[in-house]
């Protein structure tokens, strides 16, 4: 089993850990003070390359790398952005920090400002966290009164703002682009790339969009060092990593490890096991956007390599269990449903691509279905993937292609008999015990 | 919670606050989705008269205002129930149980997705994941979050709300 290591989960558990004083007996803002007091702002960008972070998000884009394109005279306005619109199925990692050390983020946004002059800075946070955005804001108020947020903080000459914009249900504005037209008053819609942020992001200015677990990783770079943090776990996501347990797991919540903890050391070691004491079935194990995995494709590690060999990537670390209960065209069902909803509609293939797929899959699962029906699907997801402003298409082609070609007996025994497999008939759920 | 629109436009308060967000962000636009919240929260969905009021103050369309209004899952152009109940459909939340409570909720209200009770305490909704997957099913009432909620902890929910 891998070694346990906290760095994000450090606090939380500690008592009032989203407040100010208790946070700062932790340790909050140490790494901010030293980085302001002891650092250059290019000694700190070269700890975070140095670190070798990895974008949380989803993507995986090197952090330091993505910093480092903003434009590095001191006058021109830049912005920093925090993507806190977590709405990524089976993600919930985010939430965490935000509701139980918010102090972390602001730290490792300000610490990131320094790094690159950053005029001000933005939290996105979705809608629907009505207490996150309570928590968060109270913390921003808080690190103003101790001089960690507005003019020349700490006596540094750094003057840096953050603006907290609450977001109103839309899975689309967690795109980064999306994001930057929901902070300028506008409809959700993603904007062509290029321009791309670092260019022309918020209003038009230089920006940086990073996620809220990224950011939550920088200040134990600056304390501990860069070259320290890119030893910890994989090669090629280093660092500890939030991984959400969720579905037909025993013991499901949120788990900080090292990224080369394997995928079955995760379901079984930390996890406890499959609900219900069921067989597994599949997993989905980087959010629903990512390839899913059959029950013998979990001797992997949980990084970029190891994700690779079967097919699939780390995603945003959200890991959905299935047990042999679950009807895997209604699974599909309802993922592909989601994509459907959240589709922005501005582009044809996305717009209507997922809403035939949606169509189709329930034609399928609804005992409907016709012989030639798995084909047409997967010419539709050839007619979406890589042909859309963003990567909302690909995000919905992903887990259709990926579960009819593991599990295209299953969509077929569905179009041949008209129903689904007996053992699916009661699914598991919390209810069933 | 529900005010008409000409009760809110003479409201000073309400006035004062939107004067507040105009100032809060580096451009004013940015205050929109805050304005557009701040109108919910006090008449329960976003009217015409109200959308054609934060056009002029942003000094914007009011066709870029309805625009908005209509892309984001959590606006509402028209009157809505007292009380919103948005039940988590996707697949974790799912796994966990999530048919069952819904379809526990739409018998006890007598309501189907999108419906209201006739004596307009409750609407119905569906809404996509809720980014607390380990403690599903999950719903909202209004701004609060519920979670690992059975049918029988729903009905001693409800029952705190009028």
């Amino acid at each position: 089993m891998a070694e346990v290591e906290k760095i994000l989960t450090s606090r939380i558990g500690t008592k009032s850990s989203s407040d100010i004083d208790s946070a700062m007996q932790n340790g909050a803002y140490e790494a901010l003070i030293k980085a302001l007091t002891k650092m250059t702002p290019e000694q700190v960008l070269n700890e975070v390359k140095t670190a070798n972070l990895k974008g949380r998000g989803g993507a995986g884009f090197p952090a330091g790398i993505k910093l480092s394109f903003l434009p590095k005279d001191k006058k021109s306005i830049k912005y920093l952005v925090c993507n806190a619109d977590e709405s990524e199925p089976g993600t919930f990692k985010d939430r965490l920090l935000i509701e139980n050390d918010p102090h972390r983020i602001l730290e490792g946004i300000i610490i990131a400002a320094y790094a690159v002059n950053a005029t001000s800075g933005f939290i996105y946070i979705r809608g629907e966290m009505a207490s996150g955005a309570k928590i968060l804001e109270k913390a921003i108020s808080q690190a103003y009164e101790r001089h960690f947020l507005g003019k020349n903080i700490m006596g540094s000459g750094l003057d840096f703002d953050i603006y907290l914009v609450r977001g109103a249900g839309a899975y689309i504005c967690g795109e980064e682009t999306a994001l930057m037209n929901s902070i300028e008053g506008k409809r959700g819609e993603p904007r062509t790339k290029p321009p791309f942020p670092a260019n022309y992001g918020v209003y038009g200015k230089p920006s940086n969009v990073n996620n809220v677990e990224t950011y939550a990783n920088i200040p134990t770079i600056i304390e501990k060092g860069g070259s320290w943090y890119s030893k910890i776990g994989s090669q090629d996501t280093p660092g500890t990593r939030l991984f959400g347990l969720s579905g037909h797991i025993k013991k499901p919540g949120i788990y900080e490890l090292k990224s080369n903890v394997t995928l079955r050391e995760l379901i079984y070691d930390f996890g406890g096991g499959i609900l219900g004491d069921k067989k597994l079935k599949a997993v989905i194990p980087g959010g629903s956007s990512v390839p899913v995995l059959k029950a013998d494709e979990i001797n992997v590690t949980m990084d970029i390599q190891g994700l690779k060999k079967v097919g699939s990537m780390p995603g945003s670390g959200g890991v959905i269990v299935l047990n042999e209960t679950v009807c895997i065209v209604k699974a599909l069902l309802n993922l592909i449903t989601f994509y459907e909803r959240e589709s922005c509609g501005q582009c044809t293939p996305c717009r209507e691509g997922t809403h035939f797929l949606r169509l189709l899959i329930e034609n399928i699962e609804k005992g409907e279905g016709v012989e030639g029906d798995c084909e047409k699907i997967l010419s539709i997801c050839k007619n979406i993937m890589g042909r859309t402003i963003c990567p909302l298409g690909d995000a919905a082609v992903m887990p259709v292609e990926s579960f009819i070609k593991k599990f295209r007996d299953e969509f077929e025994f569905h179009i041949k008999e008209k129903r689904c497999l007996p053992e699916t008939f009661k699914m598991t759920t919390i209810f069933s015990e | 919670m529900t005010k008409s629109s000409n009760e809110l436009l003479s409201d000073r308060e309400f006035l004062r606050k939107i004067e507040k967000l105009k100032k809060l962000y580096p451009e004013e636009k940015s205050a929109l989705l805050a304005m557009l919240h701040l109108c919910q929260s006090e008449m329960g969905y976003i009217s015409l008269e109200i959308q054609e009021f934060i056009a002029k103050e942003l000094k914007l369309s009011p066709a870029h205002i309805k625009g908005v209004v209509t892309f984001y899952e959590m606006f509402f152009d028209k009157p809505k129930g007292r009380n919103l109940i948005q039940v988590c459909r996707t697949l974790p939340c799912m796994l966990a149980g999530g048919e069952i409570l819904f379809e526990h909720i739409s018998t006890k209200l007598g309501i189907k997705e999108g419906q209201t009770t006739s004596d307009g305490k409750w609407t119905l909704m569906t809404v996509e994941c809720l980014a607390c997957c380990d403690k599903g099913p999950a719903i909202m009432i209004n701004d609060t979050l519920y979670t690992r909620v059975s049918p029988r902890e729903f009905d001693e929910i409800i029952k705190d709300y009028r």
